[in-house]
């Protein structure tokens, strides 16, 4: 697909550092009296505004079904983005921003999408939109399809007049299941087109996850390790110390599998377990994810239970404070079967990763917020010293303290043969001393750019949902619902996780 | 015996062993200390100690962002009197090192090192050869030359020819025009484009994102087919019809991208007052819109401000004004962005070779 890098089109672009400056847009977010409009999307739109990555033309529109004034949305903005912006508010910058922001009461009637359309012709008019078009659906996910319908039916899935596109964007979760994923995805797409849709996954949008691909595919020293002959198993911890911060009524239809595994953590498993693309393209990238959630060994339903562990916080201490159990947060049933700590084992059934075993955990309420992923080496094939030597492991930190760590042995000075483990680090804070992006900046300028390398596809979403769909069929035909396993908050999850791995003379690692 | 020959040799392994102890040093108090580094900087200075301090300042800010080893060359004054030349004490070159140190944000003490050669008398004949044992191998090597002007001085081709760049700052000389003419010749006489880089030419970045993006918009794109004049207000140091070095290079730039030809396009320059050095107040595009005649303009909102407005005057539909926020950016920044770039910049070398060929200005 072509990019709507203005570098192609504008020749004064070519070598500056904002050679992807984005084309003007009106950008509709539903949903936007949420808290993400105010902690992620404003915020972020406001830096890529003062990095001048998004022109001044343009427009931010909000949509939601509540009433509200122009004026006291843009200051709830102001407010989203004087708590939660990476830099400070600039008063002349703001006002810029502010003036291209507006609001928009939504009926959810074809008419009142009808009405926002016309709002939006002004804009293409009075604020240089150009007819381009972003919607940003940011609502619980049963209001998507609605959403969806009505833009197509009001015909604001073509672009305004002298426009070249208009495009969704879609956040998590996408769908509860295979099956209302697949009747999500279907409807999306009979209003428009796939390369016009923007699934979003905010792991994707991280520095450190699109390192990933350049580890593994910009140095050639790492690729020949990276397969069974060398490596013994790897581990993917995605930990949060935080509980369910509110969100009781949406974590008790999630939980933690369809909350953090069958989006981020399938995704990081994609980048560690691809085959290196044949280019950079989007599809070529994504092509290749989807091989490894395709290459996915299916559990038998009898064996979910044993390659599985599923626990549920209860009452402890994080960061110094004692903190509730999950069945005492409000909105969550006293007797609630939700998992908020999963472990998996799962086996990546292909050529290069035959037989190696991949170590999934997500967790709320562990002992602090840490993604990481593991690779364990194999062990030398010959034991030479009197002591034992430790297995290499190459350890790649998502966040926080972004990095990457090789452990090796090493020998202590002096006159006896003695071995130690010693490390070498390489974090982004010191070899790169500026900050880096939020994420969601850089999704939201991909998007209007129209490059959907770090967005998820249709049948990526769908090859995920189905594995996770026969764990909670094994789970449900076990009917382990029933008492979870039990963890302290503040600790590293069940004692039943730690088990899942000693079979195979496996530990976790404490990162 | 030569020159060189006679002055003090200085010893590599020595050098190395002190910033050995320098790290030990560092490390001596039980908080933990990563030694960072990413790069190669040869800073050369001007004459006297004032600058070797300004070069060392540069220094530490760079090593903020770009860890590294700083090779700061310095020329003291040379106190010798007549009939000294024999006299070793000031004939050679001193070296010494020293460290960069600053917290990371996650608290950690990341530090960088630095060494000063000080040549003085024959001691110059020994740089580059001291600056190339020096360098920490497999990493990029740029070069920052402080000094006025290359003339016959054969230190700046014998550090070219060991660097990946080479850094000049044209906007510190009295007269800027004259200076990026030097630089250009440099460039051109040696082999292998692009080497060249110009710390002025960084600075007007932020002024070629904001007369980029009035032909971002689509509408606006034809009118960049036909402007027929620019006007730039900037402040000095300026030489004869008030070019500065932002000045030439916008002028080079917009002549190098938009292909004009001699006599196609009036240009002019002005100086502005109430601005800090080597800054641009404005720049005016005369251009049509939609075939009516138009001008684009980019003007701070006010002499001391970083913002500024992009409008239009014209009688058609404009999506105009907008504003734009000018990076803060000082000579350590600038350079950190230089460094940042990648190694070579055929839009820098194409704006260079407009602006001196003639045909511009």
């Amino acid at each position: 697909m072509e990019l709507d890098r203005t570098a192609e089109a504008n020749p004064l672009r070519a070598g500056l550092r904002r050679d992807l400056a984005a084309e003007p847009c009106s950008m509709v977010i539903f949903g936007a009296s949420g808290d993400l409009t105010r902690r992620k999307l404003v915020p972020a739109l406001y830096n890529l505004r003062l990095d001048g990555l998004l022109p001044g033309a343009g427009a931010v529109v909000g949509a939601s079904r509540r009433e509200m004034s122009h004026e006291a949305f843009a200051a709830s903005l102001r407010e989203g983005v004087e708590a939660h912006s990476r830099r400070g508010i600039d008063d002349a910058l703001w006002d810029e921003v502010a003036s291209g922001i507006s609001y928009v009461t939504t009926e959810n009637s074809v008419a009142g999408y009808r009405k926002l359309g016309e709002h939006l012709d002004r804009l293409d008019r009075e604020r240089g939109s150009g007819g381009n078009r972003l919607f940003y659906v940011s609502t619980p996910p049963s209001a998507f399809p609605g959403i969806v319908e009505r833009l197509g039916q009001a015909g604001l899935n073509k672009p305004g007049n002298g426009g070249r596109w208009a495009r969704i964007v879609l956040e998590k979760p996408i769908g509860h299941d295979l099956e209302s994923a697949r009747e999500l995805n279907r409807v999306v797409n009979q209003v428009f087109n796939e390369s016009d849709v923007f699934r979003i996954d905010h792991y994707l949008g991280k520095e450190t996850v699109q390192n990933l691909m350049v580890f593994r595919f910009g140095n050639s020293i790492f690729e020949p390790l990276w397969n069974q002959k060398y490596v013994d198993h790897v581990q993917l911890t995605v930990a949060e110390s935080i509980g369910v911060e509110g969100r009781g009524k949406y974590y008790e239809e999630a939980g933690t599998t369809r909350d953090m595994v069958q989006n981020h953590l399938f995704q990081l498993l994609c980048l560690i377990g691809m085959e290196a693309p044949a280019s950079l393209r989007p599809d070529a990238i994504r092509d290749e994810k989807v091989k490894v959630l395709e290459a996915l060994r299916p559990l038998p339903l009898d064996q979910v239970g044993r390659s599985t562990v599923r626990g549920q916080y209860a009452e402890g201490v994080v960061g110094g404070k004692k903190v509730a159990g999950y069945k005492q947060e409000p909105d969550v049933a006293p007797d609630s079967p939700t998992e908020t700590y999963v472990a998996m084992q799962l086996f990546i059934d292909n050529w290069r990763w035959g037989g190696v075993p991949f170590y999934l955990r997500a967790a709320k309420r562990m002992p602090k917020r840490v993604t990481e992923i593991a690779l364990q080496f194999r062990e030398v094939p010959h034991r030479l010293f009197e002591q034992s030597v430790a297995p290499n492991t190459l350890a790649l930190r998502i966040q926080p303290d972004e990095g990457i760590n090789l452990c090796f042995e090493s020998k202590s000075p002096g006159p006896k043969m003695r071995v130690h483990p010693v490390s070498m680090d390489f974090r982004y804070g010191t070899s790169f001393g500026q900050q880096p992006p939020e994420a969601y900046e850089r999704l939201i300028l991909d998007a209007i750019l129209g490059d959907s390398t770090l967005f998820i596809r249709r049948d990526e979403v769908e090859a995920s949902w189905r594995y996770i769909d026969r764990l909670q069929q094994g789970w449900h035909e076990q009917g382990s619902e029933s008492g979870l396993p039990q963890y302290d908050a503040g600790s590293w999850g069940p004692a039943e996780s730690d088990a899942l791995l000693a079979r195979s003379g496996r530990a976790w690692r404490r990162p | 015996m030569s020159a060189a020959n006679r002055a003090r040799v200085p010893d590599v392994a020595r050098i190395e062993a002190q910033l050995a102890e320098l790290w030990r040093g560092t490390a001596g108090d039980g908080d933990p200390v990563t030694h960072a580094c990413t790069l190669n900087l040869v800073v050369v200075c001007s004459d006297g100690m004032e600058d070797l301090q300004a070069a060392t300042n540069l220094v530490a800010r760079v090593a903020e962002t770009e860890p590294g080893r700083a090779l700061v060359v310095s020329f003291p004054e040379d106190n010798r009197q007549d009939g000294d030349a024999e006299g070793g004490s000031v004939d050679g070159m001193q070296v010494y090192v020293s460290a960069h140190c600053h917290r990371g944000a996650d608290g950690t003490q990341i530090c960088s090192e630095q060494i000063t050669l000080e040549a003085r008398g024959a001691g110059r004949e020994l740089i580059p050869a001291t600056v190339l044992q020096l360098l920490v191998g497999q990493l990029p090597v740029y070069t920052l030359w402080r000094r006025q002007e290359f003339g016959d001085d054969p230190l700046p081709r014998a550090l070219l020819d060991m660097s990946d760049r080479f850094i000049a700052n044209s906007g510190n000389r009295h007269d800027p025009l004259r200076a990026i003419r030097g630089l250009q010749r440099f460039a051109a006489s040696v082999s292998g484009e692009g080497r060249t880089a110009d710390i002025s030419w960084e600075r007007v970045e932020c002024w070629r994102e904001a007369l980029a993006s009035f032909f971002d918009a689509p509408t606006l794109r034809p009118s960049m087919e036909q402007i027929t004049g620019l006007a730039i207000e900037a402040s000095g140091p300026a030489g004869d019809g008030h070019v500065t070095a932002a000045g030439a290079y916008l002028a080079g730039w917009l002549a190098s991208r938009l292909g004009w030809k001699r006599d196609q396009v009036r240009i002019s320059f002005a100086a502005a007052t109430d601005l800090p050095p080597r800054e641009v107040a404005s720049v005016r595009i005369e251009t049509s819109i939609d075939g009516a005649p138009a001008a684009l303009v980019a003007r701070r909102i006010d002499p001391t401000s970083d913002v500024v407005l992009l409008s239009a005057e014209t009688e058609k539909s404009c999506p105009l004004p907008w504003k734009i926020k000018l990076p803060a950016r000082d000579d350590a920044a600038l350079l950190c962005g230089l460094l940042q770039r990648s190694r070579k910049d055929p839009i820098f070398d194409a704006a260079l070779n407009a602006t001196c060929k003639g045909d511009t200005f």
